[in-house]
């Protein structure tokens, strides 16, 4: 079987450099590609400018989202997933750090799968990229991507 | 439960101001022609029959005067009974009371004065009629005279009413901006943390073995600060939002969220193996179903978590009702207790007694405000066994 694409987007480099270690730690069962804000979440996912290449940018299974990023942020990818029909199989997972009851239901009102507040425990960091990949490529059934 | 069925109301006309004022209007002068016929000054037998030359004796002229003349001086008089009634109520509220009163007696004169052209159509009574205008015109002129200084100062209350609502709406808009700015603080503040505790934990797991046990220790160290200051700041965050957070307040059962909490506490319960009492039948109180939450879950998981070395944890929550309108909870347990002379201070926050264990000093201080805003009350004694402390608290019941 294809190894999934986890894509992270992530404004903080040593927050996702983590990331890729404990997905690292997980057996790799994921690859994961990481954008530094929305607006390269956007041109990645419509495969723009040097994201065309699919071979070194391949599409997401799962895109784990940061609310609070530049450029574009968290919202602003949402939104555009719902203009955009063509992703609409992608399931996005926010992660942010705000458990602010607004920042939910408005995630959620965007069309967010799940929300996650981002654990600052490492261990429960570690169990939920095992969970992640567990639910979203073990369980969940989503539309391949195009 | 109030049940408010629809109910005709055939006298609700009479609710009417204006229906009230012309009925009272028409008792006045029926009931003051009475008093005139009484005191034998007939009113009925004179009627269309003024003194002498008054009004030229023209039965139309004198009634066009007469009635309009008692009319006046009924609504003078109803007027300076309402505004005596206003400052007799609201005096604190109201500035320049004593100006609304000198208003009040100078509309009262004036109907006198009404009143007395009224009497004199039928008794040439000049000279009363005349000192009674010499009453009002004095309370005229000092009303008026009293009334210029009080332009500037009406102006200046009308300016401070202006400013303060300005100010409240300022105030509002810096609350709602400084907790935004508590919440990114928070937020932004843990981010950080994440990355000490992340990169510490991978340089344990990656390079654990190349360590001597000192470096392991340590790392450890930092990390264990680094999740101290994690705690810290939710607890914070706890803190501001139970102090901000809109509350909502239904009847609650109390059992239902008694085993959610013990649900939240299920590791601590486990680990400790805590045997927790629960009320026989747990009534429905009246709050706010996260509040209540976070009161039980701070309450029992410090009854929990300050007990002796080796002590089992035994945890008794019950209620009393006598009667009133507030339930009013215990939580019991067995634990370390606080002295006597500690316990003024327990709710105060970052007030830590027991610093051998851990914690951030706040739970209590989160409790105490979640009790405040629930409308309740809340205190501490010692349990009745002598080991061990009860927090009592009360809240109105549904």
């Amino acid at each position: 079987m294809k190894q999934p694409v986890l894509l992270v987007a992530e404004d903080n480099e040593l927050d996702a450099l983590l990331m890729l270690r404990l997905v690292e730690r997980c057996g790799n069962s994921f690859k994961m590609m990481h954008v530094p804000h929305g607006e390269a979440a956007i041109d990645y996912l419509r495969g723009a400018g040097e994201y065309g290449d699919r071979t070194q940018y391949p599409l997401p299974s799962l895109l784990l989202l940061d609310l609070k990023m530049p450029r574009k942020d968290g919202f602003a990818v949402l939104r555009w997933r719902q203009e955009n029909l063509s992703h609409a199989g992608l399931p996005i997972v926010v992660f942010s750090s705000s458990n602010l009851p607004e920042d939910v239901s408005r995630a959620f009102a965007l069309g967010a799968n799940s929300y996650v507040v981002k654990p600052s425990d490492p261990d429960r960091l570690e169990r939920l990229v095992r969970a992640l990949h567990e639910w979203w490529v073990g369980f969940n059934v989503a539309v391949p991507p195009r | 439960m109030t049940t408010s069925a629809p109910q005709s109301r055939p006298l609700q006309w009479l609710s009417h101001p204006l229906t009230r004022w012309s009925i009272s209007t028409l008792l006045a002068v029926v009931g003051g022609a009475l008093v005139f016929e009484a005191f034998d000054v007939s009113v009925f037998k004179r009627i269309g029959m003024a003194h002498e030359f008054c009004y030229l004796r023209e039965p139309r002229l004198i009634w066009l005067h007469v009635i309009s003349d008692v009319l006046i001086g009924l609504a003078y008089v109803s007027i300076s009974a309402t505004l005596s009634y206003l400052v007799y109520k609201a005096s604190r509220d109201i500035p320049f009371n004593w100006v609304l009163l000198a208003f009040g007696l100078f509309i009262v004169s004036c109907g006198m004065t009404h009143f007395m052209e009224v009497w004199v159509v039928w008794e040439p009574v000049y000279w009363m009629s005349g000192y009674v205008k010499v009453v009002t015109a004095t309370a005229s002129v000092a009303t008026a005279v009293a009334l210029f200084p009080l332009v500037p100062k009406v102006f200046l209350l009308i300016e401070a009413a202006r400013k303060s609502e300005r100010r409240r709406v300022e105030i509002e808009q810096l609350n709602s901006e400084l907790e935004r700015f508590n919440y990114s603080v928070a937020h932004d503040l843990r981010a950080p943390l994440r990355g000490i505790r992340g990169y510490g934990q991978a340089l344990r797991e990656d390079f654990g073995e190349r360590l001597p046990p000192v470096a392991k220790d340590y790392i450890e160290k930092m990390q264990r600060s680094a999740a101290q200051m994690d705690d810290l700041i939710c607890d914070l965050l706890k803190y501001a939002t139970v102090g901000r957070q809109e509350i909502e307040r239904r009847p609650v059962a109390l059992d239902a969220t008694l085993q959610s909490v013990q649900a939240l506490l299920e590791a601590e319960i486990r680990a400790t193996g805590a045997q927790i009492t629960l009320p026989a039948n747990p009534p429905v109180v009246m709050a706010d179903t996260t509040l209540l939450q976070t009161v039980f879950q701070n309450l029992l998981g410090n009854a929990i978590k300050f007990v002796a070395q080796g002590v089992k944890p035994v945890v008794e929550i019950a209620v009393t009702r006598d009667g009133g309108e507030m339930v009013r909870i215990t939580v019991t347990d067995n634990g370390i207790g606080i002295p006597p002379d500690a316990r003024a201070q327990v709710f105060r926050i970052f007030e830590r007694l027991h610093p051998e264990f851990q914690g951030t000093g706040i739970g209590l201080a989160i409790v105490h405000r979640a009790i405040e805003r629930l409308g309740g009350k809340i205190g501490v004694e010692a349990a009745p066994t002598g080991t061990g402390t009860r927090f009592w608290f009360e809240l109105p019941a549904a």
